[in-house]
């Protein structure tokens, strides 16, 4: 299936490559092929402020990571907990039947990331303690 | 935008030469071969025609020729048709594990229908393993079956070795020589080829046409009953259009083969040259020398195959992925996975095949845009430069 706003963000993702002070990082890697995804997020004062991504993943992993990363700046971090994954396709449009994994990946980067970024605050109030 | 097509192993733009050939059987010269009177006659002396030019450049007999649908009816009836009729003499066929699918399913099937197929491997270049067909091959073979040249990575078998051990084993042997014609020097009878499948769109012919040559004396179940065309063994009114282009594809492919082959190693290999020189963490897929002129297969070290695939296409270039990451299931190929490549250099693959009529400033163009697309994912990557080529992270 050719969704050609998945090929407009191929051309130019948003939200892509590394986010030096990251305080919220996650990463999934798929079970059945290469492909990985990972999320780095700033988290202040209990919102996501910056949201970036990285990718190794076909043209559909790479536009539902970008519009993710996109969609959740802003977002608080209960609301990024309760975020539905689906919700990036009322941005994207459809996507093929097979492509599904590709929002299960990156969902899966974000939980990832939610946990990470509770690890750092738990090992910086034991730090302070 | 300029629209560049590397994607010649799929298929190949239809020749004007080829086109013209075709022309009056398309129009005025609609007969049945079948038929008697004068529209029948001018139509069968066209598939006559075709029949022995077909047969001049590959070194047979004209009746040698069978005409089908294309290469995977050829290799679907080469090898249920020899498997099924020299049964009584044995049980066993062989084959290798980087055939097209059409060999390989054919092969499964007659798995299921009792016969035994042993899959010979490859090294890492996409080489038969000779030593393994060597200690494969016993009374009970009655088929070899190994492709000429392999359509993902281009890698030329050694098909005279693999023709003289047949022979001295008394096993028929067959050959998907579809990317190899026009590519290759293929002078079956002078080989000890038995049969060997063909297609007319990978030679700048049309599509929906190929044919099976089959060595006389060689005995083969019949493909489809119902008429007497193909000698009687592949019934259905031939496309006599069709038939016409394939003969005058095969014609000019045979007739051109020492200009298009130089031309086209040169360029092959100043592709290569250039963009390993531009490109860092770029892997050759495939045999380096021993390879079709017009075939490069690249990896490049943390950049996916696919969304480089599109990049490339939203550029004007057009070049195939082989693999491709799907719910549920990887469909890496199988012929990178059989030569050992690692997983994501595999996912990474992407073939670029050439036509006849490249230009070195196209590919000049090709590498420009392949620096600055490779770059871009290379970016964004998630894969870090030590993950690359390793077998599990």
């Amino acid at each position: 299936m050719y969704n050609p706003k998945i090929m407009e963000i191929l051309q130019n993702p948003q939200n892509a490559g590394m986010l030096r002070g990251a305080n919220a990082i996650g990463r999934a890697d798929s079970e059945i092929c290469s492909d990985i995804v990972k999320f780095y997020l700033l988290i202040e004062n209990g919102k996501v402020v910056d949201a970036k991504f990285k990718t190794f993943g076909g043209a559909t992993l790479i536009a539902v990571c970008s519009t993710t990363a996109k969609m959740i700046v802003g977002m608080t971090v209960d609301e990024l907990i309760n975020f539905n994954i689906n919700e990036v396709l009322n941005e994207l449009g459809e996507i093929a039947p097979q492509k599904d994994y590709c929002l299960n990946l990156a969902s899966l980067a974000l939980t990832n990331a939610v946990d990470d970024y509770y690890k750092r605050l738990e090992k910086e109030a034991n730090n302070k303690e | 935008m300029n629209k560049i097509y590397l994607d010649n192993a799929s298929t190949t733009p239809l020749s004007s030469e080829v086109l013209n050939e075709m022309m009056p059987y398309l129009t005025s010269d609609f007969g049945n071969p079948n038929s008697l009177h004068s529209f029948g006659r001018q139509a069968k002396a066209g598939v006559d025609l075709a029949r022995e030019r077909i047969a001049k450049a590959l070194g047979c007999d004209a009746n040698e020729i069978y005409f089908t649908s294309g290469a995977t009816e050829s290799n679907n009836w080469a090898l249920n048709g020899i498997a099924k009729a020299n049964r009584h003499k044995g049980n066993h066929i062989i084959t290798s594990k980087i055939e097209h699918p059409s060999i390989l399913e054919t092969c499964k099937k007659l798995e299921r229908e009792g016969f035994r197929v042993t899959y010979l491997d490859v090294d890492e270049t996409g080489l038969v393993r000779i030593d393994q067909l060597l200690h494969y091959v016993n009374a009970d073979t009655i088929l070899i079956s190994i492709m000429a040249a392999n359509n993902e990575v281009g890698t030329i078998q050694n098909l005279q070795a693999i023709a003289s051990i047949a022979k001295e084993k008394n096993v028929i042997f067959h050959t998907d020589a579809t990317q190899a014609v026009g590519a290759i020097n293929l002078n079956v009878h002078e080989m000890g080829i038995d049969a060997m499948s063909i297609s007319g769109h990978k030679l700048n012919g049309p599509k929906g046409v190929g044919a099976l040559y089959v060595h006389n004396g060689v005995v083969i179940s019949p493909f489809m009953n119902g008429g007497e065309q193909e000698f009687g063994l592949r019934a259905g009114t031939s496309n006599v259009p069709a038939i016409v282009g394939l003969g005058k594809a095969v014609e000019i492919a045979t007739r051109d083969i020492i200009v298009n082959s130089k031309k086209l190693r040169g360029l092959r290999d100043y592709f290569i040259a250039q963009v390993g020189k531009y490109i860092p963490m770029t892997h050759l897929n495939g045999h380096p020398v021993q390879r079709l002129p017009n075939n490069v297969n690249l990896s490049f070290g943390m950049v996916e195959g696919e969304s480089l695939m599109y990049m490339l296409d939203l550029a004007g270039i057009a070049v195939s992925t082989g693999s491709a990451c799907s719910s549920g299931s990887i469909e890496n190929s199988h012929v990178l996975t059989a030569m050992g490549v690692s997983p994501d250099l595999a996912q990474g693959a992407v073939r670029f095949s050439f036509g006849k009529n490249i230009t070195k400033e196209e590919l000049d163009f090709v590498v420009e845009k392949l620096i600055e697309c490779v770059e871009k994912l290379r970016k964004i990557s998630a894969m870090s430069k030590s993950q690359v080529g390793k077998e599990d992270e």
